[in-house]
């Protein structure tokens, strides 16, 4: 019955709630994980398989490149679009090259106008 | 979850819900009260939205559904029956239920509604008038028929709903394929509308799959896309032609459903009116202004106090301090930012009156003008908007009636014969840019400076100098109107001088440019907003500044060491990528100091028609501040534009460029650079010589500055009185005080003591000497040509500059009546004579100077190929030459005056900018091209070494320009 379900994975309260609120703002479902782990417990235990995944990279216990290679072993989340947040440079991206399962990457500190462009672009 | 905003959520669903059983039931008895009918949708809405906000998927779906077809219900004000009621009265008690075990357990009790959901979702259809092959649907009802495309999308403006119909998308399954980068183009629609269409739109392409799991009767198997549209007659159509047909009949325009097309066509519809107008109400709260205000107020404050919390946290150096001051500042500023939003207005508020003001003078004067407005979307802070107006309504009256010309001479201009008036808007960082323009006639700056030497706000001499485009800024001037005749639109003398007042009191700035027979243009640069802007902090003597971020245009870092720094005239100039800024040395203009060697950083700032530097000790960097009226003992000072406290709680001024600008009498120096700017190429100068022009009373001089050292601007109090006349301390001397006033016998005009006095330093032989004047226009270039002797032994003669008739003061003369023993020393050496062969024409400008103050006479030459003409017929005692010049370089003249016999012995000396050079041998020495004084030493050193000068000599060339 609902639109798209997005699972926001940061461990800054800050970034998590920004990005809640902009997607809350288009009527989106959105669930929060602190840390890979639990991003990783939530995808994977969810009925549905959420639509977009936005994490962040640096994050205590699970980082978001283990956390995304993990998700993309099973089937559910293979093809999921799967957003970097990220503060780090253009250089560090390169380094990780096309394999590390990554959909797309978002810049901290982002405007809600670059995440709703992000998502729009990634979803439809 | 937050405990407190769940308890706030529980309380207030409760009461929301309390209500409703009893209000369904009223409304079985009354199933056309609408009211009532409005307040059980706010209810389930209510509790719908902020579920949203708390995250509850179960409560959301069961309330989403139950909104879904209230809203169902209102729009197509269906008469509710028994069986719906008994519904809704399901679906409220499944939410109570809800909302208990929430109470409970403050997690979300996992029951499962999907069979309640899936019933209310049928019951939407059936209202809408679908033909559900359900028993629960009793007898259709006659609006049944009614349907609207995209009924679905609740809650978005008709505009939006328009828009997309007129893209043909009119189901979810065209939207979803037209994609993202498609819909967000489509006006109006903004990107985050976009996104919400697409996700309800995805949401509504999935809910048939969870029908058909659920309620089986519901939906057809297959079914991709269920349109909301199906006719009694297509229902009963085979099941895989229906969709086809629906979607055949939706799109072509000729056989839309009689209701359909009333939807589509537009507003007169009240079902697809009542539709969406309950939610658009919902999304939008009058405020009171002053609540606003007062809340701006207070954010304010909450930006001081972040400030200043931040820089005790970085005091602290506590990491854990630092975070939480990290989300303090972020959240901060978002709220800053979205306080700052509910402020804005766009500007079309002010500009939707344009088309009909500028129709009516259109008519009346008989004149064809059509308006062009871009970006009137561009939003401003609404007080700023309100200071707008009334300066907008004059700008477009005056183009109306001034600018764009009567019908019979735009025929013969072969303009076209309907004028246009374009008004268009953008944001840049921080400030928002407004131009109007028409393909008028334009404004002839030759009658604004007739006009301004009317009115006597220009005077003779600075109408000569005026370029036409300072000369039109002069429109902006009490008193000045072009306009012929005075007509009942504009042209009463007052009104542009009004606009830039009220321009400027909300910080903005105007520049007007036209082209005669063309058009005019004028640009307003205004602030976003008033309260809080971006400052840039900058120190002097300890104190620190704010200089509005909106002026600045970028900053320098300029040590004294720095190689671009020019001293004109005691007027320093900083080279800024080949031209020269003038420099506003904030030390000296708020008399902390002065003298000093100009060092530290430069703010550049651009203040629409002009740009200048103002040099501080030091750049702090960027704040945002909020803006504090000064107090009124302050307010005179039209340098400063307000107040502000820093972090640490200092209070600090915040400048005002308009008023820097005009506190330095920037334009006369602006004219000097201009000069040497833009002065021609031609690169023989002969025997031009730097003079100064000044003014006693009406009466217009110049005089060589061969004996000028500085010009000083001083306080009339400086001048002391003593038994032999009137002296001045300056630079631990004191010296002798001539006023041009007297010796002319016109009296010196000067009765207020705290007025400014210009003061010219005469030097000479290490003697100084002040002649003070009325008023100083200009430094030019002039060979002085006398035209005419003169009988006074003060003057050599007139002269005239720029087609002016000046008196060419004798200096010598002046300062041998003040002191007679001032030349003691017999001076009556022939003047020594240089070539000086340089193709730069600034260092041509930098370099005469100082050779006209050591007495040279000179000739210039601005390559080797025409020194060498100069040296066929004339003889000087040095020859001063830059080394990279085209045509011949200076190798190439140094060996080429090596050869010539009859210029042996001259003294050939290099003059470069390179640290070393390729053949010393050539030169008899290599001077650096670094400051004047030190080149007046080096020359000094070098004619003495050559026996060119005496020993004597010497004091009399020294200082002669010197750096402050």
């Amino acid at each position: 019955m609902s639109g798209p379900r997005i699972l926001i994975v940061e461990d800054s309260t800050m970034v998590r709630i920004t990005v809640k609120r902009t997607l809350l703002s288009v009527d989106f479902a959105v669930e929060e994980a602190k840390d890979g782990q639990e991003g990783l417990d939530k995808a994977l235990q969810s009925e549905q398989p959420f639509d977009l995944i936005l994490t962040d990279l640096n994050m205590p216990n699970m980082d978001g490149l283990t956390m995304i290679q993990k998700l993309r072993e099973t089937e559910a989340y293979a093809d999921t679009p799967i957003v970097m947040l990220t503060t780090e440079s253009g250089e560090d991206k390169k380094s990780m090259g096309h394999n590390s399962g990554i959909s797309a990457w978002l810049v901290k500190p982002f405007q809600p106008d670059s995440l709703i462009e992000t998502v729009g672009g990634m979803l439809f | 979850m937050d405990e407190e905003l769940l308890g706030e959520f529980l309380t207030e669903s409760n009461e929301n819900l309390d209500s409703i059983e009893q209000q369904l039931m009223n409304l079985e008895t009354n199933p056309d009260d609408a009211e009532l009918l409005d307040s059980i949708f706010r209810a389930i809405h209510t509790v719908k939205g902020s579920c949203g906000f708390l995250n509850l998927t179960n409560l959301e779906r069961v309330a989403h559904a139950g909104e879904n077809l209230l809203s169902r219900i209102r729009s197509l004000k269906f008469l509710v029956n028994e069986d719906i009621v008994s519904l809704l009265l399901e679906c409220a008690d499944a939410i109570k239920q809800l909302l208990e075990g929430l109470a409970d357990t403050g997690q979300e009790p996992n029951l499962d509604h999907s069979d309640l959901i899936g019933r209310l979702q049928v019951c939407e259809r059936f209202v809408m008038g679908e033909d559900v092959a359900q028993g629960e649907a009793p007898e259709k009802s006659g609006e049944a028929e009614l349907v609207e495309p995209l009924a679905w999308l609740v809650g978005f403006e008709d505009a939006v709903i328009h828009a997309l119909i007129q893209a043909e998308m009119l189901t979810a399954a065209d939207i979803i394929s037209a994609g993202f980068a498609k819909l967000k183009g489509i006006e109006p629609l903004t990107s985050a509308d976009a996104l919400k269409i697409l996700g309800v739109a995805k949401g509504h392409v999935d809910k048939p799959s969870v029908e058909t799991d659920k309620t089986e009767q519901a939906a057809q198997q297959g079914q991709v896309s269920v349109e909301e549209e199906p006719t009694p007659a297509s229902a009963k159509a085979d099941k895989n032609e229906q969709v086809a047909e629906v979607k055949a009949e939706v799109a072509k325009p000729s056989s839309p459903p009689p209701a359909a097309k009333k939807a589509v066509a537009g507003n007169d519809s009240p079902a697809a009116q009542q539709a969406k107008r309950p939610a658009a109400s919902n999304a939008s709260v009058r405020v009171d202004v002053g609540l606003l205000d007062e809340l701006m107020n207070q954010v304010g404050e909450l930006v001081l106090t972040r400030n200043s919390l931040m820089q005790m946290i970085s005091a602290s150096g506590s990491m854990e301090f630092m975070r939480v001051g990290r989300d303090v500042d972020q959240i901060t500023e978002q709220l800053q930012e979205q306080l700052l939003r509910t402020r804005m207005q766009p500007i079309q508020t002010i500009w939707s009156s344009v088309p009909r003001i500028v129709r009516d003078i259109g008519k009346q004067l008989d004149k064809k003008i059509k308006v062009i407005m871009e970006g009137e979307d561009t939003e401003l802070d609404r007080t700023i908007l309100n200071a707008l107006k009334d300066p907008l309504t004059h700008i477009i009256r005056n183009s109306c009636d001034h600018g764009i010309e009567p019908h019979h001479i735009r025929v013969q201009q072969k303009k076209p014969v309907e004028g246009t008036l374009h008004l268009s808007a953008i944001q840049e960082s921080g400030f928002i840019l407004i131009t109007i323009s028409d393909d008028g006639g334009g404004i002839d700056a030759d009658i604004i400076k007739e006009k301004a030497l009317k009115m006597g706000s220009l005077t003779e001499e600075q109408a000569a100098v005026i370029s036409p485009k300072a000369a039109l800024q002069l429109i902006f001037n009490a008193g000045l109107s072009t306009a012929e005749k005075v007509t009942n639109f504009s042209g009463r003398g007052v009104g542009m001088d009004v606009v830039r007042t009220e321009i400027e009191r909300v910080g903005g700035s105007v520049d007007i440019d036209s082209t005669l027979g063309r058009g005019t243009s004028l640009k307003i640069r205004i602030p976003l907003t008033l309260a809080i802007i971006s400052a840039m902090v900058v120190g002097c003597k300890n104190q620190r500044f704010a200089i509005p971020q909106m002026s600045v245009r970028e900053l320098l870092s300029a040590p004294d060491s720095s190689e671009e720094w020019r001293l004109i005239a005691g007027q320093p100039f900083y080279r800024l990528r080949g031209k020269l800024l003038p420099i506003l040395r904030l030390k000296e203009a708020l008399l902390f100091a002065e003298d000093e060697k100009p060092s530290g950083s430069i703010v550049v700032a651009d203040i629409g028609d002009r740009t200048f530097g103002i040099l501080v000790d030091q750049i702090f960097g960027a704040e945002e501040i909020v803006v504090k009226p000064l107090g009124v003992h302050f307010q005179h000072l039209n340098f400063y534009g307000g107040s502000t406290i820093l972090g640490d709680g200092v209070v600090i001024p915040i400048f005002d460029c308009n008023g820097l600008a005009s506190m330095v009498k920037l334009s006369t120096e602006a004219e000097v650079a201009k000069d040497y700017n833009q002065g021609n190429e031609e690169g023989d100068l002969g025997e031009q010589q730097h003079a100064l022009i000044f003014m006693q009373g009406e009466q217009r001089f110049v005089i060589p500055m061969t004996l000028v050292e500085r010009l000083e601007c001083l306080e009339a109090t400086r001048i002391e009185k003593t038994a032999s006349g009137e002296v001045l301390q300056y630079r631990g001397e004191v010296i002798r005080v001539l006023r041009w006033g007297d010796l002319l016998g016109i009296g010196s005009g000067i009765d207020d003591p705290t007025a400014q006095m210009y003061c010219l330093i005469l030097s000479d032989g290490g003697k100084r000497m002040c002649l003070q004047v009325d008023q100083v226009i200009d430094i030019v270039e002039v060979s002085f040509d006398i035209k005419r002797p003169s009988d006074n032994p003060l003057f050599l003669g007139t002269t005239v500059i720029q087609d002016i008739a000046t008196e060419v003061v004798d200096v010598f003369e002046v300062v041998q009546q003040a002191d007679p023993n001032w030349f003691a020393q017999p001076n009556d050496m022939k003047k020594r004579k240089i070539l000086f062969v340089e193709d730069a024409q600034f260092f041509r400008h930098l370099v005469i100077p100082v050779l006209e103050s050591m007495n040279f006479s000179i000739k210039t030459a601005s390559d080797g190929v025409k020194a060498c003409e100069i040296l066929n017929s004339y003889q000087p005692d040095l020859i001063l030459t830059d080394i990279e010049m085209p045509n011949m370089n200076g190798y190439q003249l140094a060996q080429w005056i090596s050869e010539q016999p009859n210029l042996q012995g001259i003294p050939v000396v290099a003059l470069t900018a390179q640290n070393e050079i390729d053949d010393e041998s050539l030169f008899s020495d290599v001077i650096s091209k670094l400051d004047s004084q030190e080149l007046a030493e080096h020359l000094t050193k070098i004619l003495q070494r050559f026996d060119i000068i005496s020993e004597q000599e010497i004091g009399g060339t020294n200082h002669a320009i010197t750096f402050g």
